[in-house]
């Protein structure tokens, strides 16, 4: 009997970083390496589904937020009961999904698509639960990671020895064998960022925050210098989203400084008019 | 062999990838068993090794004349990882030699998840949590033991006392030269006349045991601890109907065995657990699963019969349990075709995230 694939806890950012697939054996699925090691056939993520669209009149591509980055989904005629449920949900709401991921290629570049199995709506709290759980996976990789960079000649035996499951040190041989530069330095950073998000997002201090904040102008018209802000990030966007750090820059032009900014994208946050899809990007609604 | 060249090494110094080792050990348990090398069947030796400092597995690929608690010397083998653990292996160019030289290092006392396969000699203590007397036959002969399941910090173990100890749900008991045997893929404590059981006049706390999945797979789970998301139900879950004679899952009153019967209702969930380091089919029974639906087995019956619709128990509990973290407290149980785990409680997930997060974010 071949054993269920297990479903990886991985963050957006670390699966899109991928770009090494490789096909299995005989009856072995084929499996996408990341450069943390995971050895990916099939994923378990919870997120914000921020978008979807009819790509032809069996293909639904949706997106999926998470704290790093974005999972992008097609769920095809395969895919019938996930299409179906896919179909039905509205955007935004928090989403699991369990499905299968696939390198695909196209003109000299990849990306991973994730074909979802099974997508469901569930609790913010569900959300949470899901990025410390991957918050702690993660940890769990990058640290065998630092160790195995740490090895003169690290093999699949050694990484067991060191508490890696055999997928896992499969994984990471390969990876340190096909990925030049593992930024060690990123996943960290994705692992706090990550933190952050649930400490800030917890309903109890939400609560909290809501009871603070003045009460709302009457009218919701935006400044001029605020109109030229959300002109930008309109312009800026090119389907993720526009980049703070590019914002900040194509601001220079109409000579506003970073503090001033980042004033006028909270104020059209406040007034509903921009929202922040993932981390560092903005959108306009 | 050139003197001084080699030192002897402790168990637990090792790292699964040493040639040319020397050791001073003694044998804590040796089995026989027939393995496939190569289209060839080959008789090899298998147990545990200990030196005080750490208790390790170990094959001898040839019969070095093993026995049971006997203190050996032995030079020229090596050591492998196998399923995360080092493992010493005695080949051909192995030399035991049995010796009077004592094993330095006092035998350890025994944690309850220590105890995962066939040892003897073995010195543990806890508190008995339940007990019951039974008659059993053994070879021919009839034999009143007393079983039951002994706790302590780490978790839980069913044993079984050949002798009358006298004991008491509620005694904590320090048993010296005990056993553990493996029974349908889990560890179970013995004891005999020829151990020695210490009742302590103190109280232990005892805690359930939380295993991550993949340590399950590997060493199954007695009255354990497991959590993860529901990534699939099985078909198979719901309402079904058995058959009164055999159990078995049949379809409109008729079973392939017994022919026209009147069927029994029952209610299940067979659902698939995953933590992200393995996965696991857990069976939930009936008073579980009414207890995750909010009702009873009847009002389901009803319900049925009003929709006309035969799936419609199994759409609710998909809908309700997929893709949601579940805890269960439970037992593995192996047959032929696998493990599964039996559920025998439903746990509230009880966990404070944010103050989780806040614990990990500071030890970054």
């Amino acid at each position: 009997m071949i054993a269920r694939e297990c479903a990886w806890r991985l963050f957006a950012e670390e699966l899109n970083s991928s770009s090494l697939q490789v096909e299995g054996k005989e009856r072995e699925p084929s499996y996408i390496i990341t450069p943390l090691g995971a050895k990916v056939n099939r994923i378990l993520c919870v997120g914000v589904l921020a978008e979807k669209e009819l790509v032809s009149d069996n293909l639904l591509k949706a997106r999926v937020s998470d704290p790093t980055g974005v999972f992008t989904l097609y769920a095809g005629e395969y895919q019938k009961q996930a299409l179906h449920i896919l179909n039905s949900m509205s955007v935004p709401s928090i989403v699991a999904v369990i499905g299968k991921v696939k390198l695909l290629a196209q003109e000299n570049v990849t990306y991973i698509s994730l074909r979802p199995e099974i997508i469901k709506e569930v609790t913010y709290e569900i959300r949470d639960y899901w990025v410390l759980e991957t918050c702690m996976h993660t940890k769990k990789r990058l640290e065998l990671m630092q160790e195995a960079l740490a090895l003169s000649e690290p093999t699949v035996d050694k990484l067991l020895a060191l508490g890696a499951s055999k997928k896992l040190a499969e994984g990471i041989v390969l990876a340190l064998g096909y990925y030049k530069d593992i930024e060690i330095e990123k996943y960290s950073r994705c692992i706090a960022d990550s933190l952050h998000h649930i400490i800030e997002a917890s309903p109890k201090e939400l609560a909290e925050e809501v009871v603070e904040l003045p009460p709302k102008p009457e009218k919701a018209t935006p400044s001029e210098n605020e109109l030229k802000i959300l002109e930008l990030i309109k312009q800026l966007d090119t389907g993720k989203g526009a980049s703070w750090e590019k914002l900040l820059d194509s601001a220079k032009a109409l000579t506003l400084n970073r503090d001033e900014v980042e004033e006028l994208v909270n104020a059209l946050m406040d007034k509903g008019l921009v929202y922040e899809p993932i981390l560092g990007r903005l959108k306009s609604v | 062999m050139e003197e001084g060249m080699r030192a002897t090494k402790r168990l637990a110094e090792l790292e699964g990838h040493e040639r040319n080792l020397e050791l001073l050990c003694e044998v804590v348990s040796v089995a026989k068993r027939t393995v496939n090398v190569a289209g060839k069947e080959k008789t090899i030796f298998s147990g545990l090794l200990t030196d005080g400092t750490a208790t390790l597995q170990f094959t001898a690929w040839k019969d070095f004349n093993l026995t049971e608690n006997e203190a050996i010397r032995i030079q020229n083998a090596y050591t492998t990882v196998w399923r995360n653990a080092v493992q010493i292996n005695l080949g051909d160019a192995t030399l035991v030699t049995k010796t009077k030289e004592a094993v330095t290092v006092e035998k350890p006392e025994y944690k309850i998840k220590d105890l995962t396969t066939y040892m003897s000699n073995v010195c543990v203590t806890g508190k008995i949590l339940a007990l019951k007397q039974k008659e059993v036959v053994v070879k021919g002969e009839k034999k009143t033991c007393f079983s039951g399941t002994l706790g302590d910090e780490t978790g839980k173990l069913p044993f079984t006392a050949w002798s009358d100890f006298n004991l008491k749900e509620g005694n904590v008991i320090k048993i010296t030269n005990g056993y553990v045997r493996v029974a349908k893929g889990l560890p179970q404590l013995n004891f005999d006349s020829n151990a020695t059981v210490e009742k302590l006049a103190v109280d232990i706390e005892v805690k359930d045991r939380k295993l991550e999945l993949k340590e399950l797979e590997r060493i199954g789970g007695f009255d354990v601890i497991i959590e993860g998301f529901v990534v699939d139900i099985r078909a198979g879950s719901g309402l079904i109907i058995r058959c009164p004679l055999c159990k078995r899952v049949i379809q409109k009153d008729y079973c392939a065995l017994h022919g026209e019967v009147k069927g029994l209702k029952d209610l299940r969930i067979k659902a698939v657990i995953d933590d992200g380091t393995s996965t696991v089919d857990a069976l939930i029974g009936r008073n579980l699963t009414e207890q995750l639906l909010g009702k009873s087995m009847e009002e389901c019956a009803d319900e049925l019969a009003v929709k006309s619709s035969p799936e419609a128990v199994t759409e609710e509990l998909i809908n309700k349990l997929i893709a949601n973290p579940i805890t269960l407290k439970g037992y593995t149980l192996r047959n032929e075709r696998g493990a599964i785990f039996i559920a025998t409680n439903v746990l509230k997930l009880d966990r404070n995230i944010v103050e989780e997060a806040r614990a990990m974010l500071e030890e970054l």
